[in-house]
């Protein structure tokens, strides 16, 4: 069984956006719609006892909301609207330094990389998705993690 | 008397963050000056009086504990105070950080608030060595 827990990672998800942008995160209902259209994407990797890549994926319009959130500004600040994808990237970075914890102990030694954002392309490498969806202000919001095996 | 701030995090939307929060507080502020890695970093401090260093560790080109390691090595630049705000949650990491003489420590999420108090205590800190 992977050491990646999923669960885990639906935990760190919620906490992380509530406490860093006030969103949160609902369970998602039967016959939601899928993440599609103008969607930001982030990943990151990381290497500890097991090496892999978590991503981030939700539309730009809650992207820009989280960014409006992180600065204290309206959604319509132009410094909000320059910031969705910084904002998304950072998100990640928060969460996957909780994940790393929570999946590998405090006492653990791990290395975290640089997020890199881009817009949706829907292709991950091969390996064990394992996501979590949410919901969130009626937006979907995807979260994956990927296990790529021993680091290098 | 006005202090200078350096503001180190690859992040765009960080450093806007750092710069509204310090912008709200009471601090009477000279230059706030950013830089996107250790690199960028090591070339402000090089060229700037700079009272307090906020950076963060996950950074390109050059990261944050080698910014600080480099630091620690300058008898000028050791005597900056830095205070860490990352997503850096790994304890042996965070002790090697506190080794290498960081003044403080934040976990990103963070709180302005948080931010302020760190900044405040690291500076009344200063001031009392420069005193005594």
């Amino acid at each position: 069984m992977s050491r990646l827990s999923r669960e885990a990672l639906a935990n760190v998800t919620r906490s992380v956006l509530e406490t860093a942008v006030f969103l949160f995160c609902d369970d998602v209902p039967m016959g939601a719609e899928p993440l599609k259209g103008d969607v930001i994407e982030a990943v990151i990797r990381f290497e500890a006892a097991t090496s892999g890549q978590i991503a981030l994926r939700l539309p730009r319009n809650l992207g820009l909301e989280a960014a409006a959130n992180l600065l204290g500004v309206e959604a319509d600040d132009p410094d909000a609207q320059e910031s969705a994808m910084a904002a998304v990237a950072e998100l990640l970075n928060m969460i996957s330094g909780s994940a790393l914890k929570e999946w590998f102990g405090a006492q653990a030694r791990w290395s975290l990389g640089v997020p890199a954002t881009a817009e949706f392309l829907g292709r991950l490498p091969t390996g064990r998705p394992q996501s979590v969806a949410f919901v969130v202000d009626e937006s979907p919001l995807e979260i994956e993690v990927v296990e790529l095996g021993a680091p290098t | 008397m006005s202090y200078s701030i350096l503001v180190v995090d690859d992040s765009p939307i960080i450093r806007k963050m750092m710069k509204r929060s310090l912008g709200l507080s009471k601090l009477e502020l000279g230059t706030i000056f950013e830089a996107s890695n250790g690199k960028e970093a090591l070339d402000v401090l090089q060229k700037e009086w700079v009272d307090v260093v906020l950076a963060d560790i996950h950074m390109p080109v050059m990261s944050g504990t080698e910014l600080i390691e480099t630091m620690v090595k300058d008898s000028l630049l050791a005597k900056v105070p830095v205070v860490v705000v990352s997503a850096e949650r790994s304890e042996p990491a965070i002790e090697h950080l506190k080794s290498l003489g960081i003044c403080a420590h934040l976990t990103k999420p963070f709180t302005p608030e948080e931010v302020l108090e760190a900044i405040n205590r690291v500076l009344t800190e200063a001031a009392a060595r420069s005193r005594s």
